[in-house]
């Protein structure tokens, strides 16, 4: 199997300049498209309604002690893009295979490894200018309404290139695993929302079950020990659990747990990358 | 007639019907008492970090938590225990059975005999002018020297307070004589005789003298088990015992917006920041405070805990700081040094509801409502850092805050830059037709 990935030196420049290619045409594709500023739009926004939360409190309550007020945010707004691009990633690669593109661009000097590489690597730098774009909102927004400024929000942005990657990963895993268009795009919008509700879902639960009125035979806290159960196993596959731990250990200073789960989604972003490698290469061009 | 008789039996058939029904519910209300069995327990008295407090381990827990490097006490009992369904817990029916099981704890750390510990008399004492020095947890000799010194001391009040009763009615009866024979019932100063002084209380506090395992382990995993004096091994007394470190100290705030005394915000962390709004007069009371593992800290105080999650850490309030100062710094230059005060909290009357601060008076204030330090945040953009300093001058680790009037009138700018791609895609787009139309001019 591991062979089948392998080639020799000479072999790769030719790979090289096929990732690159693709690399370069699909991401330009995006980029002239009006679909990633819009997401990116609606993520901020949906950011901003998050953050005037958090200010609302403070005008009511007069005053709030947190440690980052923009963690949140961010968190609502890399979540929204990493289903696009996921989307946009599994949309690309079942839509060539749909259209018979794929197995034309096989025969050339194209194989299936650059072919999925293209796609991945044109997906995660148009990320790479949604994190420019998130930067200036997230220091303007700083500036404006004078939060403090905190380095481990640029960490937290910084950290989820590697998070939307594995998202970016997953994508084309479904796409190739799971058959047509349509397929694909279902497969990939549950499973990714099933991992997001479940990581918010043992949020909002923990919330409830630290308050202090709750009595101890409460079904909250069964809830939350299945809730606690599932995630203990999702948190393998899930590059959502992996970045909420990753923020957390953000929060708390913990750099060695901080970069355990970086390069724990890193692994999930490299297996989902070559499985799907490997899923496209049995299926052939035309699944 | 005969159909009034037929109707009054019927009427007494169904009241005494009625009756039994209620005797029976009765009856039942009374079979709810909570079955008692006699069980072994270890009664735990865990030093919390700033004091002790006591815990229940029944059979059905089986690993205790306690504070690593500090002398805590795990009291081996044979007692009562029943369920109770409202709190979902076993409790001890301490009054019933309480009887100290003798014998020795081993302590095995992989297998192999860490410690063992003897049975041993304890009493637990502090001054409650000053508990967090005073503190004290006493074995042995020691223990029983210290509880018999603090009986004298609390039999010697006793009837100093008896003869102070005494003395004082005695002294109302003589101001009762001499009112009478005085000319208009006015007595006159210099023959009041002078009023008995009531004795002081003592402030010393003491448990009664108990016995139990007073063990002082270091941080890691054990395995304890009680052997008797026969040789043989208390049957339940087998539990885990995790012996856990505090993560950090620091200092926690109380803040108190000046409007909303009723609603204080807690600021635990020292990477917190206080956000307040502009013009809001904050007051923060500091208190110590310590991180702990929220899991192994919960089940400390509480064997039975069933809402603490592991992997958490949480912070841990203590008794206020009386530290004398707050170093109030504004762009790294020290602009103001704010000293500890006490102040008095008064809800405003009448219909507009709010509370007012003002800094106590004692000469119109029964007493203060609480210490602490006053920052005033004037205008939007003020951004200050806090620090407690003691006596010395030295800052106090853990106490440092950054404090910061928000800009909550400019909460409408993010929704206005959230539109700042769309206006990068449109430009996008625009640029890209227009490089397209050259293209074509120049085909």
């Amino acid at each position: 199997m591991a062979a089948s990935l392998s080639l020799p030196t000479r072999q790769w420049f030719p790979r090289w300049h096929a990732i690159n290619t693709i690399r370069g045409r699909s991401s330009t594709s995006i980029a002239y498209g009006l679909g990633i500023y819009i997401t990116l739009a609606v993520a901020l926004a949906a950011a901003s309604v998050v953050l005037h939360n958090t200010v609302r409190y403070v005008e009511r309550n007069a005053v709030l002690s947190t440690r980052q007020p923009l963690f949140l945010p961010i968190a609502f707004m890399v979540a929204l893009v990493s289903l696009y691009l996921g989307m946009s990633a599994a949309l690309s690669v079942a839509r060539e295979r749909d259209r018979g593109t794929l197995q034309v661009l096989l025969f050339g000097p194209v194989d299936e490894t650059a072919f999925l590489l293209g796609n991945f690597f044109a997906q995660l730098q148009v990320y790479l200018g949604v994190v420019v774009v998130a930067v200036v909102w997230v220091n303007l927004v700083t500036w404006l309404l004078h939060l403090a400024f905190s380095v481990p929000v640029l960490l937290l942005l910084l950290s989820s290139i590697i998070t939307i990657g594995a998202v970016i990963a997953f994508g084309l895993l479904v796409a190739v695993w799971g058959g047509r268009t349509r397929a694909a795009l279902v497969y990939f919008i549950l499973i990714a929302l099933l991992f997001i509700a479940l990581q918010l879902g043992q949020e909002v639960v923990n919330g409830i079950a630290a308050s202090p009125n709750l009595t101890e035979n409460d079904p909250i806290f069964l809830i939350r020990n299945v809730l606690g159960y599932v995630n203990l196993v999702t948190q393998w596959v899930s590059p959502y659990a992996q970045s909420s731990r990753t923020m957390d250990d953000l929060l708390n200073q913990n750099v060695s747990s901080y970069f355990f789960h970086l390069a724990v989604t890193f692994l999930q972003g490299m297996v989902f990358l070559t499985a799907s490698i490997l899923i496209l290469k049995r299926k052939g061009p035309r699944g | 007639m005969q159909v009034q008789v037929k109707q009054a039996i019927r009427f007494t058939r169904w009241l005494a019907l009625a009756l039994c029904a209620l005797w029976l519910t009765v009856s039942v209300a009374h079979a709810q008492d909570p079955t008692r069995t006699q069980a072994f327990v270890y009664g735990i008295t865990n030093y919390n970090g700033a004091k002790y407090a006591s815990a229940i381990v029944p059979p059905s827990v089986d690993t205790m938590y306690l504070l690593a490097g500090r002398e805590n006490v795990v009291a081996p009992r044979e007692t009562l225990i029943y369920w109770w369904p409202i709190t979902n817990e076993y409790l001890a029916d301490w009054d019933r059975l309480n009887q100290v099981v003798d014998g020795t704890l081993n302590v095995y750390q992989n297998g192999r005999l860490f410690k063992s510990f003897p049975l041993s008399s304890y009493v637990i004492q502090y001054d409650v002018n000053n508990p967090a020095d005073t503190l004290a947890l006493y074995t042995g000799a020691e223990a029983q020297a210290k509880y018999e010194a603090w009986s004298v001391a609390l039999k010697n009040y006793q009837d100093a307070l008896s003869k102070y009763y005494a003395a004082l009615s005695e002294w109302d009866i003589q101001i009762e004589e001499l009112r009478k024979s005085s000319p208009n019932g006015v007595i006159p100063p210099e023959k009041v005789p002078p009023q008995p002084q009531q004795p002081k209380r003592p402030t010393l506090l003491s448990t009664n003298l108990a016995q139990g395992f007073v063990i002082d382990l270091p941080s890691g995993t054990f395995t304890i088990e009680i052997a008797r004096a026969d040789g043989s091994i208390q049957p339940d007394s087998r539990k885990q015992l995790v012996m856990f470190d505090k993560l950090r100290d620091g200092i926690a705030y109380s803040v108190v917006p000046s409007t909303r005394w009723n609603l204080p915000e807690q600021s635990d962390e020292p990477e917190s920041v206080i956000y307040a709004e502009p013009g809001t007069t904050l007051y923060l009371q500091a208190f110590q405070a310590g991180q702990y593992d929220d899991y192994a800290y919960s089940h400390m105080l509480d064997p039975q805990n069933q809402s603490a999650q592991a992997g958490r850490a949480k912070w841990v309030s203590f008794d206020p700081t009386t530290q004398p100062q707050m170093h109030l710094t504004s762009g790294g230059v020290t602009v103001q040094q704010i000293p500890s005060q006490p102040y008095y909290v008064q809800q405003v009357s009448g219909g507009g509801l709010g509370y007012q601060v003002e800094p106590f008076d004692p000469s119109k204030m029964e007493r203060a409502t609480f210490t602490g330090y006053t920052i005033p945040l004037d205008v939007s953009g003020t951004e200050y850092s806090v620090q407690l300093v003691d006596a010395n001058g030295t800052p106090l680790a853990g106490s440092q805050r950054r404090i910061i009037a928000l800009n909550a009138d400019r909460v409408w700018m993010p929704y206005v830059l959230s539109a700042l791609p769309l206006a990068l895609g449109v430009g996008v787009l625009v640029w890209r037709r227009r490089q397209a139309r050259r293209v074509k001019v120049d085909e």
